[in-house]
């Protein structure tokens, strides 16, 4: 039969350090303020959503169907708009409410009787059904998406809700009930001998995330005005999951510094093939578990006298034996 | 309407044994290092792209070009993809179980970017071992009524395919010395040591089988479907972690079910006008059963207790 030929070999063969070099020249050229101004107002209104997940994370919950949680928000946020004729500010209730109920589902299908790894899995699986039943529901537009959301996010919406978030999340983590979620992600079962419910602390954990992320999904709604099921899954996901665990598990300032990394570090590398900057990406990220184990933003340094340090988990271990 | 579902039963099978061989691949590095390698579709995709590589090498400087022997090159590819990640992704992280996952993460997006700024994400044409045709096993071809049941040589051999690298899997990891050495490692790493095993070579050698089976699944794959795309391991790799997790982490002949099961259900779905709904019952049910038993149909309860 007929060899097929592939013409990625032609490709590789005609590939030149010159022109990628001129596509990187090109890409910084091109680059405006308008666009940068953009670019961190994105990055601000994600940093909501991922501090939403830091919270569960302190409390020892994983979550891979963070996406989820915000499409869910966001498009209650667009239904109430757009179909119910609400207001622009109505609906932020109305998006944390939701994205609070469905913090609240997923503790209550798999928080309460998961842990770490199962629960990612199992977190992804809930989402990625919850997807599809969205693709498949005409009332929000299933697979063509819904349309004409209007434009109302403004750059000063996401910069006083994450100061709000920040500040929140921060008064959070000093607090007692802050010691108890760290308590359970250390060691579930001491905790509970310590007296803390671990369920309740947990069921409050998911609360206060997912309602964070419905308000990210709130804004989210109104700032991209058209949403797709599919845009919400996994990838979405891993994105946000991306910055706690870049920027390292002991303080609510590494979500913050992971999560600017992780939406500035791939348009450093872009060229005029979007692919190359996600290949980058993925050196970057590489090299950061390899020598960062800790996270960008350690509360103990990474390395001391040569030696390297051992990891929260280690620790955990350690103390478990 | 007979011969349909026994049709779609068929494909269903085949799909599913598509499945059943990632998961084997994936429960063997779960197995060993406690790591859910999310670099298993990488290697798969490296696979299936090797074969194409080596066809058209072989094409364009010896003019011959044979199928089996670009599926040897295309595997041994895999094969060094498993040693590469384990290398670069896993063997630094020191066992901490976030960062090698996220390691993996990087890992994946590095190869699977790479060859899709290569092929320019475009769907490749997949080379076939034979022409695929047509056995009647019931019914009469010249009068097709309710009972016409065909089935296709390419699906025969993909079942045949996985339930030889099950039954292989299962002969490398309690027959052979290497393979009892794995167990051994994936009970636990201190004992292992203790009783001279290298720990080390374990390791590498359970990547390497492992990125080998997944080169395996992406050969079926792109042989079944006639083309192969460089963000084809993804949507595989997510298939075959509900497999592994339904099946439950550490049994083979598990995998080999549930992966029939997750396949006959999809293309039912399909068949029953329900396409739309087909992820919807196969992610539900795979909550469902996280819900029910946490540790898998077939597995172990002390699993999940040992905090992965």
């Amino acid at each position: 039969m007929d060899p097929v030929t592939p013409d990625f070999i032609d490709k590789v063969a005609a590939w030149s350090l010159d022109r990628t070099l001129q596509g990187l020249i090109t890409h910084y050229s091109t680059v405006t303020w308008d666009f940068i101004f953009d670019l961190a107002t994105d990055n601000a209104l994600y940093l909501i959503g991922s501090l939403g997940l830091f919270v569960l994370m302190f409390a020892g919950q994983v979550s891979l169907g963070h996406g989820v949680i915000i499409g869910i928000s966001a498009y209650t946020a667009g239904i109430v708009t757009v179909n119910w004729g609400w207001d622009f500010y109505l609906a932020a209730p109305a998006a944390a409410i939701a994205g609070m109920l469905s913090g609240v589902a997923f503790w209550y299908l798999l928080g309460l009787r998961l842990t770490l790894f199962y629960l990612g899995i199992g977190t992804f699986a809930l989402g990625e059904a919850f997807i599809t039943l969205g693709l498949n529901s005409e009332y929000i537009g299933g697979a063509l998406g819904f349309h004409g959301i209007p434009l109302r996010t403004e750059w000063w919406h996401v910069a006083l809700l994450l100061l709000f978030a920040m500040y929140a999340v921060w008064r959070l983590e000093i607090s007692r009930f802050g010691l108890a979620m760290r308590a359970i992600r250390d060691n579930p079962t001491v905790a509970g001998a310590m007296g803390i419910n671990v369920g309740t602390t947990k069921l409050y954990a998911w609360m206060i995330g997912g309602a964070l992320a419905g308000t990210s999904g709130w804004l989210y709604a109104h700032r991209v005005t058209i949403l797709s099921p599919p845009e919400f899954g996994i990838f979405m996901a891993i994105t946000y999951i991306l910055a706690p665990l870049i920027g390292g598990l002991r303080t609510f300032w590494g979500t913050v510094v992971g999560g600017i990394f992780v939406y500035w570090a791939p348009w450093i590398t872009t060229t005029d093939e979007p692919q190359w900057r996600l290949a980058f990406y993925g050196v970057m990220i590489l090299l950061l578990m390899i020598f960062m184990p800790q996270g960008l933003f350690p509360a103990t340094p990474t390395r001391s006298k040569g030696k390297r340090r051992e990891t929260d988990a280690q620790e955990a271990a350690r103390a478990a034996e | 309407m007979i011969g349909y579902i026994a049709e779609q039963l068929f494909i269903g099978v085949a799909t599913g044994a598509i499945y059943a061989i990632i998961a084997v691949g994936l429960n063997l590095i779960f197995g060993t290092m406690n790591v859910l390698n999310m670099a298993h579709g990488s290697a798969l995709m490296i696979g299936s792209f090797g074969v194409l590589l080596f066809n058209y090498v072989g094409d364009r400087y010896f003019g011959y070009t044979n199928f089996w022997l670009a599926c040897v090159c295309g595997l041994i590819m895999a094969f060094f993809t498993g040693l590469l990640v384990e290398r670069l992704a896993v063997r630094p992280m020191k066992g901490n179980w976030w960062n090698t996952k996220i390691a993996t993460i990087g890992m994946a997006f590095i190869l699977e970017n790479l060859v899709t700024v290569l092929t320019e994400g475009r769907p490749q044409l997949y080379p076939r071992p034979f022409e695929p045709t047509y056995y009647v096993i019931l019914g009469d071809l010249d009068n097709p009524g309710l009972w016409l049941v065909e089935i296709s040589n390419i699906h025969i051999l993909l079942i045949g395919m996985s339930i030889v690298m099950v039954a292989g899997m299962v002969w490398f990891l309690y027959r052979t010395t290497t393979g009892k050495a794995v167990r051994v490692v994936s009970q636990s790493q201190e004992i292992a040591r203790c009783i001279g095993i290298d720990v080390k070579r374990s390791i590498v050698v359970g990547f390497g089988v492992s990125a080998t089976l997944a080169g395996v699944a992406g050969i079926l794959n792109g042989v079944t479907f006639g083309s192969t795309y460089s963000f084809i391991g993804l949507q595989l790799l997510l298939k075959g972690i509900v497999v592994l997790i339904v099946a439950g982490i550490g049994n083979m002949r598990g995998c080999l079910w549930v992966g029939i099961m997750l396949g006959i259900i999809e293309s039912m779905s399909v068949a029953f006008g329900e396409s739309t709904y087909r992820d919807f019952f196969s992610y539900g049910g795979m909550v469902l059963i996280l819900i029910w038993r946490p540790w898998g149909i077939f597995g172990e309860e002390g699993r999940v207790t040992r905090e992965v």
